[in-house]
C-alpha cells in the first residue's frame, strides 16, 4: 500500500510544481519611486482603509482622497457595542447624526496611539491636502458620516483650506466616472462605478498634487503597464483575507524610477475577483498617472465565508484581520493589512535592479 | 428494461431551471445562516465591549454626573435628542413596512397570474415557483432592511446613553456640549 502511495505523492508533487510554474505571478517590481511624496485614495472601504493607512504613515503622505468614508477608527465610536456594530450603524447610516461616529472620543484615541508610536505623529497631516465626497444619494454610507471624517481633520489640526469636501454631486454609493458604460449616477448597484460625468480620479489628484498636466483621455486603460503581481509574499498573517494577487500600473516614464505613488483601495464586492479589471483599469486613476509620472498600487482583497468573516470582500475597519481577542488591531502600523500595503510600498521604493533578460 | 425504469424522467427546461433555482435558494440561505453564525463570536464582542465599558466608566466623573442629572437643562436636551431618535425610527420603520406591503401585493398579484397562465402542468408549476422564488427574494430583502433599522435604532439609544453621562460628567449644565456640530470639541474622557 506505501508503495502505491509513493509514486502517487509524488506524481501529485510534480502537478504542483508545474501547476506552480503556470499560475507563477510576476514580483511586485522595485522603482525607486519618491516615497516622501506618496498618496492614498479609496471608496467605502477602502476610504476606511484609506483613513486607516493615511494616518498611520502619514510621515510619507502628502494627501488622501476619502470617498463615502467615515473618520479613522470609527468601529470605536461607542464604547458599549462592539466594532463590528459599531461600523454598520454609526460608520454606515446612523439614525440621526449624533448617533454617527463619536469624533471626540476617535481624536482622543488616535492621539493615544501617537503618543504609543502605534501611528506616525499627527502633525505630519498640517501640511497635507484632503478631498472628501459624499453623494446626494448615498444611502450606504450617510453624508453625516463623512461629515465627521471632515471634523476629525479638522480637530487633527488640517486647516479648513487644505480639505476639499464635495457634497454637491447627486450620486450613489459608488466612485465616479465620466464613462457612459458605468451605472446611472444615482444609482448604488454593483460594480459600483457611476456614470456622473466627471473623473473623481482627476479630482483627488488636483486636491492632493500640484502642477499637473491634464490627461489626454480618462476613458482608456493607460498606455503602461497593468502588472499583476504576487501580493502574497507581503502578507504575514493568516487573516487578512488579501487575494494571491494584486495589481500595480507603471507608466513607460517610471519604468527608470524618480516617480511618485498613489495608492488605490477598492471598496466592498469591487476586488478583482469580483469584479475583474474594472476597478484597477477603468476608473481613470492609470492615464493620470502617465500625464503625471505616478505609480499607482492597487492591494486586493477577496471575499472570504470564514477565517475571516468577510462575504463582501471589504477591507477591514472592525477588526476582522486580527483575530486575537483583546487585540483587534486594524488601525495601527501593526496591523496586518497596513504591514501588508507599507512592505509593497517599500519593495517599490527600493532602488531599480536590473530586468532579467526574457 | 432496467435502464428505462429508473431513467430519471424528462423534464421540461423552464421546469428544470425554476427546481434549480428552488435548489439554489435553499443553499445559500442554509449556507449564509451558518457563516453568519461563524461571524457572531458572542465571547468575541463581550471582551470588546466589556474593555470599552470598563474605560469609559472609570473615565467619568460620577459626582458631577449625579449631581449635574438633575438639572433641568440636561433632561431637556435628552428629551429631544430621545425625540429625534424616535422619529426617525418611526419614518424608517413605516417607510419600509409600507415597502413590504406593496411587495406583498405585487408578488400575491404575481403568484396568483402564473397559476392561471396557460401552459403544461410543469411550466405552470415553474411560473409558480419562480413567482414564489421572487416574493420570497423580496421579503427576505425588506426584511434585512428592517433588521438594519433596528440595529440603528439600538446603536442611536446606546450612543444617546453614552454621550449623556460623558455630557453630564464633563461640561457645565448651562453650556452642555453636542456632538455632531462643525467644531466638536474634545469632551471625552481620556482612556490612558
Amino acid at each position: 500500500m506505501t508503495m502505491l502511495r509513493l509514486p502517487r505523492a509524488v506524481l501529485g508533487l510534480f502537478l504542483a510544481l508545474i501547476g506552480a510554474t503556470v499560475n507563477a505571478l510576476e514580483p511586485l517590481p522595485k522603482l525607486a519611486i519618491d516615497v516622501n511624496k506618496t498618496s492614498v485614495s479609496g471608496l467605502s472601504s477602502g476610504a476606511f482603509m484609506t483613513s486607516q493607512f493615511y494616518i498611520a504613515h502619514s510621515s510619507i503622505m502628502v494627501g488622501a482622497g476619502i470617498v463615502a468614508g467615515g473618520p479613522y477608527l470609527c468601529a470605536q465610536s461607542w464604547a458599549l457595542q462592539d466594532y463590528l456594530t459599531n461600523a454598520t450603524t454609526a460608520c454606515m447610516n446612523p439614525l440621526t447624526a449624533k448617533a454617527g461616529p463619536n469624533t471626540p472620543l476617535l481624536v482622543t484615541l488616535t492621539k493615544k496611539l501617537e503618543r504609543e508610536k502605534l501611528i506616525d505623529p499627527i502633525s505630519n497631516l498640517a501640511n497635507d491636502k484632503i478631498y472628501l465626497f459624499s453623494g446626494k444619494a448615498d444611502a450606504v454610507v450617510a453624508t453625516k458620516v463623512v461629515d465627521q471624517t471632515q471634523a476629525f481633520f479638522r480637530l487633527l489640526g488640517v486647516p479648513a483650506s487644505a480639505i476639499r469636501y464635495r457634497t454637491d454631486v447627486n450620486a450613489g454609493h459608488a466612485i465616479i466616472t465620466p464613462s457612459h458604460t458605468d451605472s446611472q449616477c444615482n444609482l448604488t448597484q454593483p460594480p459600483f462605478i457611476n456614470d456622473c460625468g466627471f473623473t473623481q480620479a482627476w479630482d483627488i489628484f488636483q486636491q492632493i498634487y500640484t502642477h499637473l498636466s491634464p490627461p489626454l483621455s480618462t476613458a482608456g486603460q493607460g498606455a503602461g503597464r497593468i502588472i499583476e503581481f504576487d501580493q502574497q509574499q507581503f502578507i504575514d498573517s493568516p487573516h487578512t483575507s488579501m487575494s494571491k494577487a494584486a495589481y500595480v500600473y507603471v507608466p513607460t516614464a517610471c519604468e527608470q524610477g524618480g516617480c511618485r505613488l498613489h495608492i488605490v483601495f477598492h471598496g466592498c464586492l469591487q476586488g478583482a475577483d469580483v469584479v475583474g479589471d474594472k476597478y484597477y483599469a477603468h476608473t481613470g486613476y492609470n492615464p493620470i498617472a502617465d500625464a503625471n509620472h505616478f505609480v499607482v498600487l492597487y492591494p486586493q482583497v477577496k471575499p472570504s465565508s470564514e477565517n475571516p468573516y468577510n462575504p463582501q470582500g471589504c477591507w477591514d475597519f472592525w477588526g476582522y484581520s486580527n483575530p486575537v481577542i483583546k487585540q483587534h488591531d486594524y488601525y495601527s502600523k501593526q496591523a496586518p493589512q497596513i504591514r501588508a500595503v507599507r512592505a509593497m510600498v517599500d519593495q517599490l521604493s527600493r532602488s531599480i535592479s536590473p530586468r532579467p533578460a526574457p | 428494461m432496467a435502464d428505462t425504469l429508473f431513467a430519471p424522467p424528462s423534464l421540461e427546461p423552464e421546469f428544470k431551471q425554476a427546481l434549480e433555482r428552488f435548489s439554489t435558494s435553499i443553499k445559500t440561505l442554509t449556507n449564509d445562516a451558518a457563516s453568519l453564525s461563524k461571524a457572531v463570536n458572542p465571547l468575541e464582542s463581550f471582551m470588546q465591549i466589556g474593555q470599552q465599558t470598563l474605560d469609559f466608566y472609570t473615565g467619568l466623573d460620577w459626582l458631577k454626573v449625579y449631581t449635574s442629572a438633575a438639572k433641568p437643562g440636561y433632561f431637556f436636551e435628552f428629551l429631544e435628542s430621545l425625540a429625534e431618535i424616535q422619529q426617525e425610527a418611526s419614518s424608517r420603520l413605516s417607510n419600509q413596512q409600507q415597502i413590504l406591503l406593496s411587495t406583498l401585493v405585487k408578488d400575491g398579484q404575481t403568484i396568483a397570474a402564473s397559476t392561471s397562465s396557460s401552459g403544461s402542468p410543469e411550466q405552470l408549476l415553474a411560473k409558480c415557483i419562480n413567482s414564489s422564488l421572487d416574493a420570497f427574494e423580496d421579503i427576505k430583502t425588506n426584511i434585512s432592511n428592517q433588521a438594519q433599522t433596528l440595529g440603528s435604532i439600538q446603536s442611536a439609544l446606546l450612543a444617546l446613553y453614552q454621550q449623556s453621562l460623558t455630557e453630564l460628567s464633563t461640561s457645565p449644565p448651562q453650556e452642555p456640549k453636542r456632538l455632531g456640530s462643525d467644531q466638536p470639541e474634545v469632551v471625552t474622557p481620556t482612556y490612558d
